[in-house]
């Protein structure tokens, strides 16, 4: 086991390391939100309770839980991939909008044929892919900043959300900004009652297979990991650079497009202003937490996912504005990112060089003898 | 009246966007604008009731951009954390916390309504009133001066003075910087409080002068904005100043047409980012080309010399 693993590029150790760092942070963040209810809420035990055990408190939390785990997955796999890659991709939310507004534009028109459910997801797919490729072209070939392009076209795809839905979409009746409801064909399957585990969970965890593949087995996975970890060199040795940014970027924006088409076909049955409601953003901790490590995707989002929608449910019960989760959030972001690129890795780069060493001690004992 | 808006409008963007220049020639992308912005308006409306003195809350308010700031300066400059995603740690820090602080102050988590407000009064300046056009600079706040001036003196720091020429240095080589017996870091923390004191700035001209209250997130993605108008100004403050100015007009484009309830303004809301988009590509083609003549030169001068 340990072997395979270790061929695989995933040591028991990092493995362990990585798992650590999930424990670690999330009972940072216990810790950290506890002290700010503390501070603010009149029975911080209750919104404690509320916040840790509310996810599991009854079925149609898990419900929520499961959902809300499912997108995560789907937008940290999809920043993953770009990191991965070495592009500092902040572009999940707004393919998460575009992805929705692509597939919610369709099915308002074909909903009611049977499967359609199926052509959102791939019209989602298609949007996000689009709107990946634009920084991710910009990138390989006009060498044009990813990371203040992602963040600008969040903003214009955002907008053009809002737009689309009140010029085109919004029907008269409606007071504010949204779209008719789906069909029921348009709906994502779901499975049990309660709780009801959407099919889109289904989904991240087949997503998150694909990628690992793509990734750890295939030529065009190969080339993203070498421009990854050594642009020059990859380029030197004569890898497709440009075409694995790019393409990176795109797929990756496929990913969080199907990611938004789902919330629309399981959640909200139809376009809602505020869809993405921050997913794409929350896909980079996701990541961050996976530390770019595909298959460690789900773990973190579902940790992650348990915490978000302890907020949510603490907001509700008792009297804390779910900020809180936001706040709490960023706090963990600036630890994670420090501990990772910072004293975790200077630590890690001590331990490898002492075992090594010990490794070459032994060697030559045996050499000896 | 027009003319009037466009400027007080502009204030934040040229703020923020000096600010956030002198970093980035300092070689630190600051995207937490938009949190230094969000923490000081906050900062600013709370000290300025509880003391009824405005003034007082400017001051506290740019110390909250730099105390602010200086958290983005430990954690990247000295614990390694990555520059982009500590930006944006920050910016969750602010938009969640100031809610937070919010609520905790006034009990409401949308706006600081339910507090005595004492905006920065307008100053007028005499002689201009009776200008047509240049009034319009009139009846402005403190903070918006403060802008129109940051001008020269970003232009000058950064091309006149021994720092600036460290700050310029430092953003295309470090190593160099290293070379020539100075400190990168601690050039670099001097270009983030330069920063995180403009950026605060622009964050007080929201809530103490366009409007009288602190309403919860609402720098709107100015801060960006302000980035956006530092690379359609390719990086230089005149450009930069021009460009801020411009997302002023638009600012003020959107408030008129927003009393025509069917004109859609999230179409103005999107232009200053394609802008940002466009000026990026064509600012980075531009970039490319330099760099590879550069390369060509050295070349056929090396040729020439073998």
């Amino acid at each position: 086991m340990r072997r395979l693993l270790a061929e695989r590029g995933l040591t028991v150790n990092r493995l362990g390391g990585v798992l650590g760092n999930v424990t670690a942070v999330t009972a940072g963040a216990l810790i950290l939100i506890f002290l700010l209810l503390v501070l603010t809420s009149d029975d911080p035990v209750a919104a404690t309770d509320a916040l840790l055990s509310g996810p599991v408190s009854d079925p149609t939390r898990v419900t929520q839980w499961l959902g809300d785990s499912a997108t995560l997955m789907l937008t940290g796999i999809a920043v993953a991939l770009v990191f991965r890659v070495g592009q500092f991709s902040l572009g999940a939310e707004g393919q998460v909008a575009m992805g929705a507004l692509a597939s919610g534009a369709l099915l308002l028109h074909i909903g009611g044929t049977p499967g359609s459910w199926v052509v959102g997801l791939l019209v989602g797919a298609l949007a996000g892919f689009a709107w990946g490729a634009v920084p991710g072209v910009m990138k390989a070939y006009g060498n044009a900043d990813e990371i203040v392009s992602t963040l600008m076209l969040n903003y214009v795809a955002l907008f053009f959300f809002a737009f689309a839905i009140k010029e085109w979409l919004q029907p008269p009746n409606a007071g504010f900004a949204v779209s008719d409801f789906y069909e029921r064909n348009a709906w994502m399957p779901t499975f049990g009652e309660s709780p009801v585990v959407p099919l889109s969970l289904v989904l991240a965890l087949v997503l998150v297979i694909v990628v690992a593949y793509l990734l750890a087995r295939t030529r065009g996975g190969f080339e993203m990991r070498m421009a990854g970890s050594n642009m020059r060199f990859a380029a030197a040795v004569g890898l497709r650079v440009r075409r694995s940014v790019w393409l990176s970027m795109a797929l990756s924006g496929a990913i969080a497009g199907v990611a938004g088409a789902a919330i629309a076909q399981t959640e909200t049955h139809r376009l809602i202003l505020g869809l993405s409601g921050n997913f794409g953003y929350d896909g980079i901790l996701v990541a961050l937490l996976a530390a770019n490590r595909p298959l460690l995707v789900p773990v973190a989002a579902l940790a992650y996912g348990y915490l978000r929608t302890g907020g949510d449910i603490a907001q509700l019960t008792s009297n804390t504005p779910r900020e809180l989760i936001t706040t709490a959030q960023g706090v963990l972001i600036l630890f994670v990112t420090a501990r990772f690129t910072g004293a975790g890795a200077r630590l890690r780069d001590l331990v490898q060089r002492l075992r090594a060493r010990r490794t070459a001690d032994s060697v030559s004992t045996a050499e000896v003898r | 009246m027009f003319l009037h808006d466009v400027v007080q409008n502009a204030t934040p963007y040229i703020l923020a966007a000096m600010g956030g220049l002198v970093a980035l020639r300092a070689g630190v992308i600051n995207i937490a604008l938009e949190g230094i912005m969000l923490a000081a308006a906050l900062t600013a409306v709370l000290v300025a009731s509880s003391t009824a003195i405005p003034l007082i809350g400017v001051g506290a308010a740019i110390a909250a951009g730099v105390a602010f700031v200086a958290v983005l300066g430990l954690f990247h400059l000295h614990l390694k954390a990555d520059l982009i995603l500590a930006g944006f740690a920050l910016n969750l820090v602010a938009a969640g916390g100031t809610v937070y602080v919010l609520y905790a102050a006034t009990g409401s988590t949308s706006d600081a309504s339910s507090l005595t407000a004492h905006p920065l009064s307008p100053i007028a300046l005499p002689g201009i009133d009776a200008i047509p056009v240049l009034d319009s600079l009139s009846d402005q706040s403190v903070i918006t001066y403060v802008a129109l001036l940051s001008l020269p003196a970003v232009a000058w720091l950064l091309y006149r003075t021994r720092l600036g020429l460290h700050i310029r240095a430092v953003g295309e080589s470090p190593a160099a910087v290293v070379e020539a017996g100075l400190r990168p870091r601690l050039i670099q923390w001097k270009a983030l409080a330069i920063c995180g004191g403009l950026a605060a700035l622009a964050g007080v001209q929201l809530s103490m002068s366009t409007t009288t209250t602190f309403v919860r997130d609402m720098t709107a993605g100015r801060g960006f904005i302000a980035l956006g108008a530092i690379y359609l100004g390719a990086k230089h403050p005149v450009g930069t100043f021009v460009a801020a100015i411009v997302f002023g007009v638009l600012d003020t484009l959107v408030t008129t047409l927003q009393i025509d309830a069917s004109f859609p303004t999230d179409v103005v809301l999107m232009l200053p980012y394609v802008a940002t988009l466009v000026a990026l590509l064509v600012y980075a083609r531009r970039a490319t080309r330099r760099e590879r003549a550069a390369l060509r030169g050295a070349e056929q001068e090396a040729t020439a010399a073998a």
